[in-house]
């Protein structure tokens, strides 16, 4: 079953090279802005009890966990560095007139 | 050719996945004396500890091992290595042929000598069989004695007030974890473990054990005879170089390896807990070696050996880093703290969200971040690069540190 696209946030809730903490469903999510580009992923990394939101964005595309400095590549959710290995599951993001709507994958 | 890890903590079975991550062909042999397999340790003293988690994540399963064509060993030690024959004795009897040797080997808790150290209910804490011995102990209402106020000891103490015990912290030296942070975090640690109902006694001393005819452990201590159900024992690790000094490797406060992790021997190399390297991260002082216990180094020095072993050139030396958590406090530590150094703060004690930046010679030399993760990845990147923003603007609320772009001077 499809899920509904959901408002999530504006475009000016996230600074270039910011992250940004949602819930939708009851699910935290991490908004990040890369470059102008949007992307969604689940908040919680795969590795340890930490918020990928409170972490910074690396080299452009990569979200380091702000605890164990794991990364994942944001624009795929594959693992990149020590010690995550299990992928973190992406979201569709698309913004019309200012505001970031978002697809949940189950 | 065929590589044996001896230890199967994080640092061993980090060698051991990369190794094989990046050669498909070498025969590698992975020995551990525990009976679990490779795992983090540094739930054990939280999350274990007070039930929120079973286990602690594992690094490798059986399963996974298998998958990998690495031949994992458990419940076996090594008792001692033929350098010229290029052969180990095992526990069991067998002897295994070696290439190349990797010294996993980790430390064992310190224990003091002091008589009734060895009676039941007395506790140390660095494996799971250890975790799921204390854990049985620790119930609401009853007395624990935690000797040592390092980390360790903080966080048994932190877990075990959460469980509703009873707790008293005796620590020898006049303040907390007085090795690794400033005097300000001691005194913060200090406050806090105090306001959460642990009696800390500091510059203490526990003299003798012994046990009352009710089944109590009676603690001789600097205040005379105190009654606890349970003691742990943390202040500190001995780095296990046995096995290398009867090898006559090269050992001063671990086996000396060199920045592949390569021992005095050619074919053997060391990693982890055990190892004394020398600092080579983004400004260390000079000639300076440094034994590190921490999650970050067996992970990162694991990975290093285990890149080496496959023929490729080391990787930038990490900073030194690490965590603890006690009740809601996220702590960090970045790079060595000196009490000697220029210290700025950011952010508020009174919130429990505040960061201790230390300059020497206007460059960031360590910070120390109470419950405030990104302040600190952000020091990171700053002192990886070697351009850091001035005390100044880093004790001013208004500087937006995740502004500041370095700017390479080269």
């Amino acid at each position: 079953m499809t899920q509904q696209w959901v408002a999530v946030a504006t475009c000016s809730d996230i600074s270039e090279d910011d992250t940004y903490a949602v819930e939708v469903d009851g699910r935290p999510i991490c908004l990040y802005n890369v470059a102008g580009e949007y992307f969604a992923t689940d908040n919680k990394c795969t590795h340890g009890d930490a918020d990928l939101s409170d972490g910074l964005i690396q080299d452009g595309h990569l979200i380091e966990c702000p605890l164990h400095e794991g990364t994942f590549d944001i624009r795929s959710g594959k693992p990149m560095r020590a010690p995550c290995v299990e992928a973190i599951r992406c979201h569709k993001v698309r913004v019309q007139q200012g505001v970031i709507y978002l697809q949940l994958e189950n | 050719m065929r590589t044996i890890v001896v230890g199967a903590g994080q640092a061993g079975a980090w060698v051991a996945r990369t190794l094989r991550e990046l050669d498909p062909h070498e025969s590698i042999i992975l020995i551990g004396s525990e009976t679990d397999a490779p795992y983090e340790r540094p739930l054990l003293s939280k999350d274990v500890l007070v039930g929120k988690a079973e286990a602690p994540p594992c690094l490798l399963t059986v399963e996974q091992a298998e998958n990998l064509n690495i031949m994992m060993r458990l419940g076996l030690s090594v008792l001692a290595i033929d350098r010229l024959a290029k052969s180990l004795t095992l526990s069991d009897g067998t002897t295994l042929d070696y290439d190349r040797l990797v010294l996993a080997t980790g430390g064992r808790p310190r224990v003091p000598e002091l008589a009734g150290i060895d009676l039941a209910g007395v506790h140390t804490l660095r494996t799971m069989s250890d975790a799921r011995r204390l854990k049985s102990s620790l119930r609401a209402e009853k007395r624990l004695l935690v000797l040592g106020g390092g980390w360790i000891g903080l966080e048994v103490a932190a877990s075990a007030r959460s469980l509703g015990l009873h707790v008293t912290l005796i620590e020898g030296g006049d303040r907390l974890c007085a090795r690794s942070v400033p005097h300000e975090i001691s005194m913060f640690l200090l406050e806090r473990h105090t306001r959460e109902g642990v009696d800390v006694q500091l510059n203490g001393s526990l003299i003798s054990i012994s046990k009352s005819k009710h089944g109590k452990l009676l603690a001789m201590t600097h205040q005379g005879i105190q009654e606890f159900d349970s003691i742990v024992v943390g202040i500190g690790l001995q780095p296990n170089t046995e096995l290398a000094k009867a090898s006559n490797l090269s050992v001063d406060n671990g086996i000396i390896v060199d920045t592949y992790g390569r021992t005095s021997d050619p074919s053997i190399f060391a990693v982890g807990d055990v190892t004394n390297q020398s600092c080579s991260w983004m400004n260390a002082p000079p000639g300076t070696r440094v034994r590190l216990e921490s999650w970050a180094n067996a992970q990162n020095q694991g990975i290093g050996v285990g890149r080496a072993l496959a023929g490729l050139e080391p990787q930038q030396q990490e900073l030194p880093w690490f965590w603890s958590d006690q009740y809601d406090v996220n702590l960090q530590v970045l790079g060595m703290p000196d009490n000697q150094a220029l210290t700025v703060r950011r952010g508020s004690q009174h919130e429990e969200r505040f960061c201790l930046f230390q300059f020497v010679d206007s460059r960031l030399h360590a910070a120390v971040a109470v419950n405030m993760p990104r302040e600190l990845k952000l020091a990171k990147r700053w002192m990886t690069a070697g351009v850091n923003p001035s005390p100044a603007e880093l004790s001013d609320p208004d500087f937006r540190i995740d502004k500041f772009r370095p700017v390479t001077a080269t």
